[in-house]
């Protein structure tokens, strides 16, 4: 025996003060008007099983600890509360404590906790309307796999990362050897090409050749030794080496050039309207199709006159920018890592630098200098890290400023260096000397870099090869095992699907992983003989809607298994009265087992739900309960539901006849909707949906007369619609609060609302009670309840 | 979550079939998996550098 709830205890929250819905193990069907509270039922169980609101989620400004309890109290005071059965168990969520689920309720809890037990129009919307990418997350919360979507971003962003890396790492090798080419005066592409360059420069100085570029601090000691006494040539090198960092620019116009490209692309990603493009993605797409199908020539939304072709051009405009957004961001990304190691090498230059030049105090100076410039290009790093982030753009203007002063003092102490060398007193042959040293080292030490930063470019390929694998494997197999899971639902999608659309000309609808694409989810239907098209493009929004419907109850009977919950927040808006029908078909016969919880505002849809709950025999696993109204000081009261002829009954007889007649007039205008509806009367359009009786009376007796052969059935009819004709003066007289209703006896009441029960009576089964359909294929009006035994059946015309 | 394992599980044994890919790389991935923690991408940096460590080691 499955888990049912018996009770729902609501207390402080939302629209409801204090709520007790007795269910005892059986289906809810609940009806209210807008506003009377049914959304705070269903999002106190949401809360109850979840911890949270999903539609207090993520949308600035609303929260649940603000938003959750009922205006009049705080958030410690919620509590809602269910009893389950088998066991009785009583279970309390509030806002600090989750309900502790016992043994029996694991796989339940398992299930509901997720929240995907319940569908609403949003996510009708989710399933079908959205882009591939929220349709993918809107399914993966119900199978269960939306952390794989993060793991497989990070695995992403690792490779993205090292990709950059690469590349950072191949451009300073080049850039080494460029600098090494222009310090050598001679074209190298290979390190084996230096030696013999270096030993051409020695031997033309006339000075011992190198073996090796290891040997070349030994060598260089030793040349050293024959230009000046010992106490010069620790003087002397550190001036060299100085001399080897201040050479050439600290900061090369190269790197501004890259920050600035950078800088281009995040000022654009940082804009408003690439913001505001981001969000309004699928308005775009809904316009454009709008648009270009009504070949409208006016705009929908200000009436002003538009020039559809240009218009057209500007949104598919705009809606590449917003494919090349996603690009942009990932190009940023990987482009920042090598600007970043390279300001990290200049920082490295800098430091290096000032602890040389410390050493002297004829340039105290240029090192306080030198050091402001290293703290400034150290937070500069920083603003360039988190510009890759698109926190802020980079102050490129402050940036060349600061390497115009940084190169200035560069010079300034080139400058000073060579004069202190000049000070130290040497001939012009040691000076000679000294520059071949000094090149060498400087040729030794660009090798150097060259071969440390070869190694770190292996070491870099070897972990992106790496992080490539991990990822492309992680993503292949995860897009590969969430298309098996599409393909088992694929049976069920398309059979539900079937039994709300029979004989329409949709198949093969596909849930397809979009490859090529990291987290994205398409739709396909096979529709009037077109392959793989998306439904939207083929369907009307009635049929979207209960193909999402379709899409939910194939996910939840699939792995919603261990739970009977099933949740329908107000889902068949768009969906006419006819597939109504086989919406109820669906459910009593797919999902009878089920606890069933289905909230609507939508007076046909709860009689339809009923008739259909008579209809497959299951009235006695259902509560039928409406809200009769709501005030801030009750939240929503909820009473057991009354036939409306039970209602009527209960007014005549406490005398109230502007009660009894208003009822018994609603009562006449639904049943000549569902008369028109059910015998396909055609009626004049209104936009408002509502008719008053004289608008459908006289349709539907030309119709009955012009339809129907049966003379018995006929005559009855005819009958029937003569009495009311005789009455429908009380119905006037009756509505809306009219004075003369006191020269109105009861008796003429009464009169009045038994032609109308009669005429209600006359289109129901005699057998089951369910209302009659016209079926135009087989020349028949008949009993619509597939399951009847002894269907009322008549012939037409 | 049984779809999640089974995800992981198939992944994990792409890897190890894969003869070029270290093993050692492999199992740390599935130790990190299976204790249940976050898989960032430092992580999984993380666990690249220590595998190419070893195999240089090696």
């Amino acid at each position: 025996m499955s888990i049912k709830i018996k009770k729902i205890n609501i207390h402080a929250f939302r629209g409801i003060l204090d709520l007790e819905l007795e269910l005892e193990g059986k289906s809810l069907l609940l009806r209210g008007e807008n506003g009377t509270g049914k959304s705070s039922i269903v999002e106190a169980i949401e809360f109850f099983f979840t911890g949270k609101v999903s539609h207090l989620e993520g949308v600035q400004g609303l929260s649940l600890r603000r938003h959750a309890p009922h205006v009049n109290f705080a958030p410690d005071d919620i509590n809602v509360s269910i009893t389950f059965d088998p066991g009785n168990i009583f279970l309390t969520r509030t806002f600090t404590s989750a309900p502790s689920s016992s043994a029996p309720l694991e796989d339940y809890f398992k299930i509901t906790q997720k929240g995907t037990f319940i569908l609403r129009r949003s996510q009708i919307l989710e399933f079908i309307r959205s882009q591939p990418a929220e349709r993918f997350r809107a399914i993966g919360s119900i199978v269960g796999i939306q952390s794989l979507d993060n793991v497989e971003l990070e695995m992403m962003r690792l490779r993205d990362e090292l990709e950059g890396k690469v590349a950072s790492k191949e451009k300073e090798i080049n850039r080494l050897i460029s600098d090494l080419s222009n310090l050598i005066g001679k074209e190298i592409t290979e390190i084996k090409d230096v030696l013999p360059a270096l030993n051409e420069t020695l031997q033309k100085a006339n000075l011992p050749l190198i073996m090796s570029l290891e040997e070349v601090d030994k060598h260089a000691q030793e040349m050293m030794r024959a230009v000046r006494k010992a106490e010069s040539i620790e003087r002397i090198a550190v001036l060299n080496e100085i001399l080897k960092i201040t050479n050439i620019p600290l900061i090369s116009q190269e790197i501004v050039t890259e920050l600035d490209d950078i800088n281009e692309k995040v000022k654009y990603l940082l804009q408003d309207r690439a913001r505001v493009e981001l969000s309004i993605a699928g308005l775009l797409e809904t316009g454009r199709k709008f648009i270009e199908e009504e070949k409208m020539n006016v705009c929908p939304l200000c009436e002003q006159e538009i020039n559809r072709e240009r218009l057209l051009i500007r949104i598919d405009d705009r809606l590449r920018i917003l494919q090349a957004l996603s690009d942009k961001a990932s190009e940023i990304r990987k482009i920042s890592v090598g600007v970043i190691d390279n300001l990290k090498g200049i920082s490295n230059k800098l430091s290096s630098a000032i602890s040389k030049i410390e050493l002297f105090d004829e340039l105290s100076k240029e090192k306080e200098m030198l050091l402001d410039k290293f703290r400034i290009l150290n937070v500069f790093i920083d603003k360039v890290t988190s510009a890759k982030d698109f926190k802020n753009e980079i102050p490129i203007q402050e940036f060349i400023q600061q390497k115009e002063e940084t190169n200035n003092i560069r010079l300034s102490i080139s400058t000073k260096c060579n004069s202190l060398l000049s000070t130290i007193g040497l001939s012009e042959d040691e000076k000679k000397v000294l520059e071949v040293i000094r090149l060498i080292e400087q040729a030794r030490s660009k090798v150097k870099d060259i071969s440390n930063v070869s190694s770190e470019l292996k070491a870099y390929k070897k972990r992106y090869e790496l992080a490539e694998k991990i990822y492309s494997t992680f993503s292949e197999t995860k897009k590969a095992k969430i298309q098996e899971v599409y393909n088992t639902i694929q049976e069920d999608m398309q059979n539900f699907y079937s039994m709300l659309h029979p004989n329409e000309p949709h198949k093969n609808i596909e849930l397809v992983v979009a490859l090529g694409r990291r987290a994205s989810t398409e739709m396909r239907i096979e529709s009037f003989g077109r392959k793989g098209e998306d439904p939207r493009a083929l369907t009307s929004e009635g049929h979207l809607d209960s193909l999402g419907l379709c899409v939910f109850l194939a996910f939840v009977k699939k792995f919603n298994e261990g739970c009977p919950l099933i949740v329908l927040d107000d889902v068949v808006t768009t969906i006419d009265a006819g597939h109504r029908e086989n919406i109820c078909k669906l459910l009593f016969e797919k999902f009878g087992e089920k606890q069933l919880i289905i909230t609507t505002h939508d007076g046909i849809w709860y009689e339809q739900l009923r008739a259909s709950q008579r209809a497959y025999g299951v009235e006695g696993n259902f509560k039928n309960f409406v809200i009769i109204g709501w005030n801030v000081d009750t939240g929503p009261i909820v009473r057991p539901y009354k036939a409306r002829w039970e209602r009527i009954q209960e007014k005549t007889a406490a005398g109230d006849k502007s009660g009894a007649g208003n009822e018994a007039r609603q009562y006449l205008e639904w049943i000549l909707e569902t008369i028109c509806e059910a015998l396909q009367i055609p009626v004049p359009f209104k936009s408002s949906g509502r008719y008053e009786v004289r608008e459908l009376l006289m349709p539907a007796k030309k119709r009955v007369d012009s339809l129907i052969k049966e003379n018995t059935f006929k005559a009855e009819i005819s009958k029937t619609f003569q009495n009311l004709d005789s009455t429908m003066i009380m119905g006037n007289l009756l509505s809306h609060n009219n004075i003369l209703v006191e020269n109105v006896s009861i008796e003429e009441v009464k009169g009045f609302c038994d032609s109308v029960r009669k005429l209600h009576n006359i289109f129901l089964c005699p057998e089951c009670g369910h209302f009659v359909s016209y079926y135009r294929d087989l020349k028949i009006i008949r009993c619509s309840n597939p399951k009847c035994k002894k269907p009322l059946e008549v012939k037409t015309d | 979550m049984e779809i999640q394992r089974e995800i992981f599980e198939e992944f994990f044994r792409k890897l190890q079939e894969d003869e070029k890919f270290p093993d050692s790389i492999v199992e740390e991935l599935k130790r990190f998996w299976e204790s249940g923690e976050i898989i960032s991408q430092e992580k999984v940096f993380e666990i690249i550098k220590k595998g190419c460590a070893d195999v240089n080691k090696d």
